[in-house]
């Protein structure tokens, strides 16, 4: 399969001067198809090579090191938590106690569940939510700022995050 | 003149009656005798009176108000349990059993749990937690590899979350060293009670305060020769010896003894009297602490809280009561087991209990903990920055002997996972390089990221020891654990600077101090041309660092160390840039920490709340946080800080790690290979290594060869998770050539994907020429124009 791609190409590349733009053309689509019927079979010398897999935490010391590629460095997605579930239920209490006025013990819960999870964006809200109404309005600001950082992925305490960071900003002025 | 007057009469009075002087002088004599008998008498009345007086003042004054200086005791994070949370079977058995549970067939009270294959059945103790009072409870786990699984009431009913009542992980003592663990009388077993006053005073109930039996059989005995000074105390008397007298044994302490019980027993009613005795009693020695009271001999001698004592161990602690040392089960086993066994048969003889329950309570052993519950200090280098922070807040005092409770952040399952790997990789690592009976000293602490908590603490090798805390006062040289704070002030200037900016790593000669000139020097001695910035950090390259940092600036650069944390002193020499900057371990995790979180600073804390004996809250340590840095400024270091750990000095760390595990860090090793750091996070822990000599001596291992490998096998054995390298909204990602400095596409030869800050990518791009696929791309795109 591979010389079905590579050797026509080299060829062609060296008569590619000589041949009027529509033989090209006509060439180029051949060669298209009959190197997209091959795709599947193609291989690739930057394909991954297969990695070793191994248990983390299992791996003995004496190991030789990973020959694969370094793995590409790139920017992932924000990943659910193990915690989700009981972090929602933290927070229903935390909110609850907010709502009630008691800031002191919905603080103390949303701490709770910011060690379960600190990268759930309404966690902050809550505790940025409670700083202000406690008027503490400097690090209820940096609070909310910070669950700005963890909101990319849901939108609506996104909102709730910039309406009170408008709140809190206006409150200063 | 009156007195004159007056006197003269008297002498003409006297010459007139001399005969009958010799009478009344005599009777005179008697009169005045018998006035200086009264005065005396009622002189004597006053003072025993005034003295009667200001002994019931002092007598009620103590016993009424706070009778002790109560230590302040440490608890570490209490455990959460939720499903799918990382937690294997083995970890919470460690834990229960850290907790004194025990494991039983059935479960039937508080502090117990059962196997039941992959099961583990818990019946949790009551808690009072800072934010809520948690009653018992039992609940099933089962567990899948290193997961929680399912968490579940024993009726099979779904639980959302469980916690665990925190480990008391250590105490602040008063100087006299006395711990105890007041126990009210309420909560006291019904049976440790009635035993110990069937044993030790079977009146009680009856007298006012002392046996006259007691005391006549006492005096008998005592007045025989070289006998010694006997009892027959009340418990009444016990307890006024133990509170106000000294040890001394005379006889007119004994009357003072009597009295003073006399006068308690006025005042107090009966189970006032006993529940100061039973918080009062010395019950045993832990190293230098005295063990008072029965609920601190509970945990000292079984590691279990006093309620959930069985009658064999209750019999246990009433038998000490006559003598602690002399029946001390941990040294004198054989002596102690018999005066236990006294102990439980006049318990039966005084109908308490019945033969059979008697019998079987007699044929269990001792049944102590394997080691005391109440160790003064498992985990010393934790405690001293938990008093450290605590310092700051109150005085010696208040921490000594206002009975507080405070709440820290310690993990022990992390702390007994840091302490293995410095306790196993250390001598492997010094074996391997031949060092025998040399001692390399190492350092650690783990943080959350996030929430900045310290988690655990390594003050030296011997981790148990209490000494030279290094984590937070060996201040040695960082190394190239400072580079990070150099690239970031470049990449903060996304105008000036990126990931992609060729840095020239060509050798330099800069004037530093006193005429001299700096020329430093890559690791391998050779010098590279220009590289990338990224490729400069990854592979942690000085001269083209030190070349960057001069051109940056050394005050932007101690700026920047400022702002992601460091408060201690910063020398301003060129060297700096490659770090002559002496830190604690402390202060590296406080730095990289505000890397870790996204640009934001959080002060490090192992505390988070404080509260009074009576469970009031006296100060809370809330979570705090400031942006100090962009987060796409930020994105662009982490991305760099990875490259280190994929393809630069890091990279060895992927022999412990899954390939799939991201994490970013950087590798410090300081002038002759003195210090050896590894600093580094992944989404959820952050952890700093350091070792080195205390005495500043070389070491045959560089940051990558010595401290990384402790840092990859700890993160190995937390089960680190991936750092969520999320992008923010200002950052683009884009394939270039990053040695050309142009665009490029996927697939082209020597192309890369590379973040850069929104506009700051180069305009140009590179024509594409490379892999067969690229070649063909390129000669069809030709084909076409």
């Amino acid at each position: 399969m591979v010389l079905v791609t590579y050797v026509p190409f080299a060829y062609f590349e060296r008569a590619r001067h000589f041949i009027p733009l529509i033989f090209r053309l006509a060439l180029a689509l051949t060669i298209a198809i009959v190197t997209s019927a091959c795709a599947p079979l193609q291989t690739s010398t930057s394909a991954p090579a297969p990695v070793e897999s191994r248990q983390s935490g299992q791996a003995s010391p004496e190991a030789t090191p990973h020959k694969a590629a370094p793995k590409k460095i790139a920017p992932a997605r924000q990943t659910s938590s193990p915690a989700q579930k009981a972090v929602t239920s933290l927070l229903q209490e935390g909110w609850a106690n907010y709502r009630l006025g008691n800031y002191p013990r919905a603080m103390a819960i949303a701490e709770r569940a910011q060690r379960l999870d600190p990268q759930r964006a309404e966690i902050y809200l809550l505790l940025a939510s409670s700083h202000f109404a406690q008027g503490k309005r400097g690090l209820a600001e940096q609070l909310a700022q910070r669950g700005l950082s963890f909101s990319q992925s849901d939108a609506m305490i996104r909102r709730k995050l910039q309406s009170l960071l408008a709140q809190i900003q206006g409150a200063v002025l | 003149m009156v007195f004159r007057r007056k006197r003269a009469l008297a002498k003409k009075k006297t010459s007139k009656t001399r005969k009958k002087l010799t009478k009344t002088k005599r009777r005179g004599l008697t009169v005045v005798l018998k006035k200086l008998v009264i005065k005396g008498l009622f002189a004597l009345l006053v003072i025993g009176l005034v003295a009667l007086v200001v002994l019931d003042y002092r007598l009620t004054q103590r016993f009424s108000g706070n009778k002790w200086s109560l230590p302040s005791h440490v608890y570490s994070r209490s455990l959460e349990l939720y499903e799918g949370r990382d937690l294997s079977r083995d970890g919470l058995i460690w834990e229960l059993k850290k907790l004194g549970y025990r494991r039983v067939t059935t479960l039937d009270a508080p502090g117990q749990y059962r196997l039941q294959g992959p099961r583990i059945d818990v019946h949790s103790r009551t808690f009072e937690f800072w934010d809520e009072s948690k009653p018992a409870q039992t609940f099933t786990l089962t567990f899948q590899g290193s997961q929680l699984a399912l968490l579940r009431t024993l009726k099979g009913e779904s639980l959302t979350l469980v916690r665990l009542e925190p480990l008391r992980i250590g105490g602040i003592y008063p100087t006299h060293l006395e711990d105890r663990l007041p126990v009210r009388l309420e909560e006291l077993p019904p049976m440790l009670l009635e035993g110990l006053i069937a044993v030790e005073d079977r009146n009680f109930y009856q007298h006012y305060g002392i046996s006259i039996r007691g005391i006549s059989r006492a005096l008998v005995n005592n007045l025989r020769p070289g006998s010694a000074i006997q009892g027959g105390s009340t418990i009444t008397q016990q307890l006024v010896k133990n509170l106000y007298l000294s040890q001394d044994r005379n006889l007119l302490r004994k009357g003072l003894e009597a009295v003073m019980a006399l006068m308690l027993e006025q005042h107090y009613s009966k189970g006032e009297i006993i529940e100061a005795y039973i918080n009062e009693i010395y019950l045993g020695q832990a190293g230098k602490r005295a063990i008072h009271g029965f609920g601190m001999a509970s945990q000292h001698y079984f590691n279990q809280p006093l309620a959930e004592l069985e009658l064999h161990q209750i019999a246990l602690l009433v038998a000490m009561a006559k003598g602690a040392s002399y029946y001390d089960p941990r040294r004198n086993g054989e002596r102690a087991l018999q005066r236990r066994n006294l102990v439980i048969s006049q318990l039966a003889e005084q109908g308490l209990i019945n033969d059979a329950v008697a019998r079987k309570a007699s044929q269990q052993g001792l049944d102590l903990s394997v080691r005391p519950g109440t160790r003064t200090n498992p985990f010393p280098a934790y405690l001293d920055l938990v008093k450290r922070q605590l310092r700051q807040d109150y005085g010696e005092e208040d921490l000594s002997s206002g009975g507080l409770r405070v709440f820290t952040h310690f993990d022990p399952q992390i702390q007994r996972q840091l302490e293995s790997v410095i306790n196993t990789r250390l001598p492997a690592l010094e074996r391997q390089k031949d060092l025998q009976g040399e001692s390399v000293e190492a350092a650690s602490l783990v943080v959350k990221v996030g929430t900045a908590e310290v988690l655990a603490l390594a003050g030296g090798r011997g981790a148990s020891f209490a000494g030279f805390n290094r984590a937070l006062d060996a201040r040695r040289p960082i190394g190239s654990t400072v580079k990070p704070a150099v690239y970031l002030t470049a990449l903060e200037r996304s105008n000036d600077y990126t990931l992609i900016s060729p840095i020239s790593d060509e050798p330099i000669a800069i004037a530093a101090e006193h005429g001299e000139t700096w020329r430093p020097q890559n690791f391998d001695r050779k010098n590279h041309g220009e590289v990338p910035l990224y490729q400069a950090m990854g592979q942690s390259y000085n001269l083209a660092t030190a070349r960057l940092g001069m051109a940056l600036g050394l005050d932007r650069i101690a700026e920047t160390l400022r702002r992601l944390g460091y408060e201690g002193q910063l020398p301003q020499v060129p060297a700096l840039t490659l770090g002559a900057v002496s830190m604690s371990p402390f202060d590296v995790a406080s730095i990289y920490h505000t890397i870790a979180a996204g640009g934001f600073y959080s002060p490090l804390a192992s505390i988070h709340s404080v509260y009074s004996a009576e469970n009031q809250p006296l100060k809370n340590y809330p979570y705090s946080v400031e942006r100090r840095f962009d987060e796409g400024s930020i994105h662009l270091l982490q991305y760099a800080m990875q490259v280190v750990m994929r393809e630069g000095t890091g990279r060895s760390v992927y022999r412990y790690l899954d390939n799939d595990i991201a994490v970013a860090g950087k590798t410090g090793t300081s002038n002759d290979q003195r210090d050896s750091w590894f600093s580094g996070f992944g989404d959820d822990y952050l952890a700093v290594v350091w070792l080195g000599r205390d005495d500043n001596g070389k070491m045959p291992f560089t940051g990558s060869s010595g401290a990384l490998q402790l840092w990859s096998e700890l993160m190995a054995g937390l089960k680190v998770r991936p750092l969520a390298f999320t992008r923010p909204e200002n950052i683009t990602y884009h394939w270039v050539n990053p040695q050309l400095g142009l665009l490029s596409e996927e697939g082209c030869e020597g192309a890369r994907s590379i973040p850069f800050a929104a506009g700051s990518e180069p305009v140009e791009s590179v024509t594409c020429r490379s892999w067969r696929g690229g070649q063909f791309i390129d000669w069809f795109k030709g084909l076409l124009k």
